[in-house]
């Protein structure tokens, strides 16, 4: 059962870090190339 | 059943709200087909990754395989892994190539350079078929989705989704298309396994999930035969490899670190999302054993997720439908313009003119896919189709290319008629029949069929001059 617990609530919280973390990372380059547009 | 409150209602209009606050920021970073088609080559591997798994977990990956792993078991996911390893594998010896080509847009692009203009004009047919027929797909699972969760009638919430796609696709091209993939990314990947951890407090954790399903659901082989599983698992590998936004994402990389990169990674994730999806598909088995299989996810959110995040919850999953319709349509727009029009027009198209173009024809194709997906879905039933002639056509002739360097044109024409041919004879006659996907059967023929005519029509070497 110990294996079901780590799998079924560890594999959730993973894609959550890995999203957020993404995501982070996303929307600093949004911030540097969209909104700060930089000079060609 | 969760009643959806003001505050769900204030955040799904948040969503799309920012999503065609996007739309317009990034308006301004089109300035030519290279913007509008690639994003100017600027697509760094974290925004790669994010944009490509948006794009790639659809309505199949979530709805889809939480549906079957409530019929079947975890067994179906184990065959749908077959998609998370084409990616792993594509990323780690394709995708890197790919970026060897320089200026590429298309898959088109790629195939004509190693066979010629009729490969890219077929190349060009197929992809617009195959992007046409996921759009209209996506347009229906907008409604589907919408319909499931909130109770709204299907025809308004498809123009209303569609609507804010075909938006910002028209005006922002690629730079829109991938950054509001990033955002819509952020929502699945974080409210969908939000889901599942309160649907397994609600089932009484593991222990609980474990003692309500049947023991096969939870085994590797389930209830599926050898034949069947590995039939599933090839079909899965190659249906979707290098489809024409996959391999258009990849070009919008700046080299090919970043191609491997983000491809590899999207290919990890899936393992892990598609975990995620069947679990909730088999907390829905012991919650409620009563519902149909494809209500799943949707009875879970209705039910479980409590008012306020419902809207989140739902705006996750029609992030999931409409980063695969962004990407498919802005596809079918560029492979159009620059894989059938271009070839077909004497002469240089100045860039003004392209972009107008590309710009037009997604408003268009939009627009079709809606109609379509409203008035005639059997159209876009029959355009699904095309979905299956992809990989025994393209995909073997394209890896081929990119791996070992081929360049016969002869070989690869044999290949995509014999694949083409083989698949419909296939589909039409014996599917149902043997329970074996068309996918596996033309793409096999392909296979067999380049590699004859390849031989076949060989040119000798020509052999070295000896030194007197």
């Amino acid at each position: 059962m110990a294996v079901y617990s780590v799998l079924l609530y560890g594999v959730p919280a993973l894609v959550i870090a890995v999203t957020l973390y993404t995501g982070y990372l996303g929307f600093k380059f949004y911030v540097a190339e969209v909104v700060n547009e930089p000079s060609e | 059943m969760n009643a959806v409150g003001i505050l769900d209602w204030v955040l799904l209009g948040v969503y799309f709200a920012l999503l065609i606050i996007i739309g317009v920021q990034t308006i301004r970073r089109v300035k030519s087909a290279d913007d509008f088609a690639v994003a100017g080559n600027r697509i760094i591997w974290p925004v790669f990754f994010g944009s490509l798994a948006a794009s790639f977990l659809g309505g199949g990956a979530s709805l889809g395989v939480a549906g079957k792993a409530f019929s079947d078991g975890y067994v179906y996911m184990f065959a749908f892994f077959g998609y998370a390893v084409s990616f792993l594998l594509v990323g780690l010896f394709v995708a890197p190539r790919l970026k060897r080509y320089a200026g590429a847009h298309t898959v088109g692009d790629v195939m004509d350079e190693h066979y010629g203009k009729s490969g890219r004009l077929l190349t060009g047919i197929m992809s617009i078929l195959l992007c046409a027929g996921i759009l209209g797909a996506q347009a229906l699972a907008i409604g589907t989705v919408v319909n499931a969760t909130l109770g709204l009638p299907q025809g308004p919430s498809i123009v209303v989704g569609m609507g804010i796609v075909v938006l910002y696709s028209s005006f922002g091209g690629a730079w829109a298309v991938i950054q509001t993939d990033m955002l819509q990314f952020v929502f699945l990947g974080v409210f969908i396994p939000v889901t599942l951890i309160l649907a397994l407090g609600e089932v009484g954790g593991p222990s609980g999930l474990v003692d309500s399903i049947p023991d096969a659901h939870l085994t590797f082989g389930g209830g599926y035969s050898a034949a069947t599983f590995v039939g599933l698992f090839i079909a899965f590998l190659l249906g979707e490899t290098l489809v024409p936004p996959y391999a258009q994402r990849t070009f919008s990389t700046p080299d090919s670190k970043h191609a491997r990169r983000g491809f590899a990674l999207t290919g990890i994730f899936s393992f892990l999302f598609y975990f995620v999806a069947a679990t909730l598909g088999l907390v829905a088995l012991a919650l409620y054993p009563d519902i149909e299989p494809d209500q799943a996810i949707p009875k879970l959110v209705m039910a479980l997720v409590p008012a306020g995040l419902v809207g989140l919850v739902v705006a996750a999953l029609l992030a999931v439908v409409m980063s695969t319709a962004s990407s498919y349509l802005n596809s079918a727009s560029v492979v159009f313009v620059k894989d059938v029009y271009q070839p077909l027009v004497a002469g240089e198209i100045s860039t003004k003119r392209k972009l107008s173009l590309e710009r037009g024809l997604t408003l268009l194709v939009g627009t079709l896919a809606t109609g379509f997906a409203l008035v005639v879905p059997s159209i876009v039933d029959a355009l699904i189709y095309a979905y299956s002639f992809w990989a025994p056509t393209i995909v073997i002739p394209l890896l081929i290319a990119v791996l070992f360097g081929s360049r016969s044109k002869p070989a690869a024409l044999t290949a995509i008629a014999a694949g083409a041919a083989a698949t419909l004879i296939w589909l039409v006659w014996f599917q149902e029949r043997t329970g074996l996907d068309p996918i596996v059967v033309g793409a096999g023929v392909n296979l067999v069929a380049f590699v004859i005519a390849q031989a076949v029509t060989r040119k000798p070497t020509p052999r070295k001059p000896v030194a007197a």
